[in-house]
């Protein structure tokens, strides 16, 4: 007893392995934001910039509070909610399908990976002047430019993971003469939903990214990034910040709070879990 | 001898017309490098066979061209002829049941639904199935555990999952890939009871790789030994013991001292060898 309580005392129970779990991640954000918060407001209040330009944590608030309040939000982030959906449904319809192929057959893989990896480090944005001068300043272009941001991701990803799907499981159903369709649904397509799922996760930030982006270069005449503009041109810097916010909390909110439902619905349920991108939730019983 | 009758275990020669299996001067080269030479066996209809070998010794290779899995390629070459009651390996309509020593469960369906596939591969009505999977689950003793996953399940009751769904596929013969390789020795020893007990109630054919000689003179009719680089057959051992047998007893022990002594060492060939069993 008394030497055990010794050796606890040298070595000191590590703090942070605590910090895990729903409620303390909660706490830490909050605290975190407090931080920032306060380290904002001392900077607003003594770093002898104009008020304008650099407003106080609450001046924010408030105006993100009656830009909730007058709908003001609402109706410069649905657009950009709406055409990122759009692009990321076409880009996943058509990702998906391309990537299981491109995993099944040699021949299409072998035509299609070449492309496939020269235009993956090419920054979307990139594609703007061109996609504009093909499309104009439509809706079209953007939607183009989403797709284009988020189909790559999906089908590397699918491709990827269909390509490693354990040679066993496919033998089992050939030994039992499933083939063709059945054996397509029944095991290649399951055996893929962590890669697949992988694969949208990162198209959806992305998409989401393009969509924001787009409008910085006045591909559209509503959103979240004209608004910005807008506020801009009025040097309104508080909107231009809570607009932020907003852009920050629906980055976050798809991916953890939309991904994380389905994940903990199939691949988490199936323990099947492929990636190790969730520190502490790995590898814990 | 009374060949063509209802106990293969006194048969000697072949028999083309009872052989379920039939291998004859079969030759594997996997990018020119000869992994299994001239291999001629013969497994008549309801027969337990063990293959084993050290490491190297294309046991494995053996079983996946039996399977079917293993085809003249790019990298393979084979030579020599495969025949499943008169069928070559590849053609449809073969019923085999496999078990690999991962098991290879699908990790989305429950132990329950694994067994479903292959009911549902063998042609059972969907509402029949449910009722068939428990029957199997009870079949090795995991009645009560249909509703799990295979990543709740320990290493034991993966194994016994995958043996019920290979023996719920109705199967002609059972191709099992090292089952036990993965267990631990205390839950290897309850499971080749199982397989025994198992086997004794359907009476299927059997091709069993091991490299574990004890298993091999536990559950086998019939011992093939194989010698590796290149794997060839070097004895073919019927083991006439009553069942359930006793590993103690004076034939079985004389027979895996016989068993053990055959079986070359391995000669700085494992290298080859996990190479080859991929």
């Amino acid at each position: 007893m008394r030497r055990s309580n010794s050796l606890a005392a040298r070595t000191p129970e590590p703090v942070l392995r605590k910090l895990r779990g729903p409620a303390a991640q909660a706490a830490a954000l909050v605290a975190f934001l407090l931080i920032i918060g306060l380290v904002w407001d001392l900077l607003a209040a003594w770093g002898g910039f104009p008020r304008l330009l650099f407003p106080t944590a609450s001046q924010i608030l408030e105006r993100l509070w009656s830009m909730a309040r007058t709908g003001a939000l609402l109706s410069a982030t649905m657009p950009t909610l709406g055409r990122m959906a759009l692009g990321f449904c076409i880009a996943a319809l058509a990702g998906v399908p391309i990537g299981l192929w491109m995993g099944r057959s040699q021949i299409v893989e072998d035509f299609l990976s070449p492309t496939i990896r020269i235009l993956l480090p090419i920054p979307s944005l990139a594609y703007v002047p061109l996609f504009i001068l093909w499309l104009g300043l439509t809706l079209q272009a953007v939607v183009l430019l989403i797709v284009v941001s988020a189909v790559l991701p999906i089908i590397v990803n699918t491709w990827t993971g269909t390509k490693a799907i354990d040679r066993k499981l496919t033998w089992v159903a050939q030994s039992m003469d499933v083939r063709g369709v059945v054996l397509f649904s029944r095991v290649f397509l399951p055996a893929a939903v962590p890669s697949i799922m992988m694969g949208l996760r990162q198209g959806l930030s992305m998409s989401w990214r393009a969509a924001v982006g787009a409008e910085f270069f006045s591909m559209a005449q509503s959103g979240l990034g004209v608004t910005m503009l807008e506020a801009q041109g009025y040097q309104q810097t508080d909107v231009i910040l809570s607009l932020l916010i907003i852009i920050m909390v629906i980055s976050f909110a798809l991916d953890k709070w939309v991904f994380m439902q389905i994940e903990s619905m199939t691949i988490n349920r199936w323990g099947m879990q492929a990636e190790k991108s969730y520190p502490g939730r790995k590898g814990r019983r | 001898m009374m060949g063509g009758q209802g106990l293969p275990e006194t048969r000697t020669g072949p028999d083309p017309a009872s052989d379920l299996l039939s291998i004859s001067r079969f030759c594997v080269w996997f990018d020119g490098r000869l992994v299994l030479r001239n291999i001629n066996l013969n497994i008549p209809s309801g027969q337990f066979v063990a293959v084993i070998g050290p490491s190297g010794s294309g046991k494995s290779t053996l079983m996946n061209c039996v399977a079917g899995f293993i085809q003249d390629g790019n990298h393979t070459a084979i030579d020599g002829n495969i025949s499943i009651n008169g069928s070559a390996p590849q053609s449809r309509g073969l019923r085999r049941g496999v078990v690999f020593q991962e098991y290879a469960l699908f990790p989305w369906r429950t132990a329950r639904r694994n067994v479903e596939f292959a009911l549902a591969a063998a042609g059972v009505p969907a509402a029949e199935r449910k009722g068939r999977a428990l029957d199997y689950l009870k079949l090795v003793q995991l009645e009560n555990s249909g509703d799990l996953f295979p990543h709740q399940m320990s290493g034991g009751m993966k194994q016994r999952v995958a043996i019920a769904r290979a023996l719920a596929f109705q199967p002609d013969m059972l191709l099992m890939d090292e089952p036990l390789g993965a267990i631990d020795a205390i839950t290897r020893d309850r499971l080749v009871r199982l397989i025994d007990e198992v086997w004794r109630e359907t009476r299927k054919t059997v091709l069993y790789i091991t490299h574990n000689v004890s298993e091999a003179v536990a559950l086998a009719d019939r011992v093939i030994v194989l010698k590796s680089n290149p794997g060839e057959i070097i004895l073919d051992q019927q083991i006439e013991l009553p069942r359930p047998r006793d590993a103690l007893s004076g034939r079985a022990v004389e027979l895996e001292r016989l068993l053990r002594e055959t079986i070359p060492q391995d000669d700085g060939a494992q290298e080859d060898g996990r190479a080859e069993a991929r």
